[in-house]
């Protein structure tokens, strides 16, 4: 692949189209894993937890996506969103595929309809569960904002721990 | 006066005064003695008087013995109920101990809020600081994104313009020659 092709993409769609190509290739240079595609890249976080969250993260759509929008309900799949509103994760529309809510997502920092010369760049790549993407949404702000939230939560303790006598 | 005499003269004017003989012995000389002995009527008069004098000390020395025994009494010992107190103080955790100890003044309480009202004033500070600085990022990004937006569809309408009015391949050209190479 030449990366450099990547630069002059300009419409969303095309983006996309690459993207989805290249879920099997090894395009990615992970300085631990090696060269490494975006699937194999999101199996090797099956059963770790979300840098986020901290839920465990689950990989392999056998077991954890269903066709079926009540069998998902049923598997607990329905969670709601920041906004309060019930969402199951899904994919595809023919058929249309519903995830477990802490599905492994690889995830773009700088978001790739943007800037698509780093789609592949590992240092703008990072693994989250799918509920805490579908939160990030494509929020470039998002770490700080979670840095600050931390930051926040910190604060709130500790002056709750030390009032005045 | 012989001694017999002495003792037998003695007992009457201790009879008769209700003085202890041994005080008698110990304090009067043969002349007082013989003396008193004649005036025994005299000495009944005060008898009554003289016994309840020393009922009135008796008592007084009995109260006296009975406050002595209470100072020294542990169980109402300011100092040892103090030690107590403190030691059943300082047995107790955390917030407990703290508001036991502050109960009696025994916290540095002036010290411990002017050091508390620092640290608070700093923890807040930080929050604001973090807080205007993810803003400002927030707001930074915002802005670039519409400048990238912007020069995206613009270059998407170029590539568009120079491919249908051009051909595909001067489009490939001035990709190679100017975009991907930068």
């Amino acid at each position: 692949m030449n990366k450099d092709n990547l630069k002059a993409l300009y419409r969303g769609s095309d983006i996309n189209e690459v993207w989805q190509s290249y879920q099997n290739e090894r395009v990615i240079e992970h300085p631990k894993l090696g060269l490494i595609s975006p699937n194999e890249y999101r199996q090797s976080y099956h059963g770790k937890p979300c840098p986020f969250c901290g839920k465990k993260m689950v990989h392999g759509k056998a077991n954890y996506s269903t066709k079926s929008r009540q069998e998902a309900i049923s598997r607990g799949y329905q969670y709601k969103t920041q906004n309060g509103k019930n969402y199951i994760n899904h994919a595809g529309r023919f058929p249309r595929l519903y995830f477990h809510p802490h599905y492994v997502t690889l995830d773009h920092k700088v978001n790739k309809a943007r800037c698509p010369e780093l789609l592949f760049e590992v240092s703008n790549l990072q693994i989250m569960c799918w509920k805490c993407n579908q939160n990030k949404s494509d929020n470039n702000n998002f770490e700080a904002e979670q840095d600050y939230n931390f930051v926040s939560d910190l604060a709130r303790e500790a002056l709750s721990k030390y009032k005045k006598l | 006066m012989n001694k017999r005499e002495r003792n037998r003269l003695i007992k009457q004017i201790s009879h008769a005064s209700g003085i202890a003989q041994y005080a008698l012995k110990q304090k009067m000389t043969d002349e007082e003695v013989s003396e008193a002995a004649k005036n025994l009527k005299v000495l009944a008069l005060i008898k009554s008087a003289n016994t309840y004098n020393r009922y009135c000390q008796a008592q007084k020395t009995k109260e006296a013995n009975d406050k002595l025994k209470a100072f020294l009494d542990p169980k109402n010992s300011e100092i040892i109920s103090a030690g107590k107190w403190l030691l059943n103080a300082l047995s107790k955790e955390g917030k407990e101990r703290q508001n036991t100890l502050l109960e009696k003044d025994l916290v540095h309480k002036e010290d411990y809020n002017a050091t508390t009202s620092d640290l608070r004033d700093t923890i807040s500070t930080i929050e604001n600081v973090a807080r205007e600085s993810t803003q400002q990022s927030a707001e930074k990004i915002r802005i670039l994104e519409k400048r990238i937006d912007t020069l995206q569809k613009q270059l998407s309408s170029i590539q568009k313009y120079i491919q249908n009015n051009y051909g595909a391949q001067v489009w490939k050209d001035i990709r190679s020659k100017f975009i991907s190479k930068v």
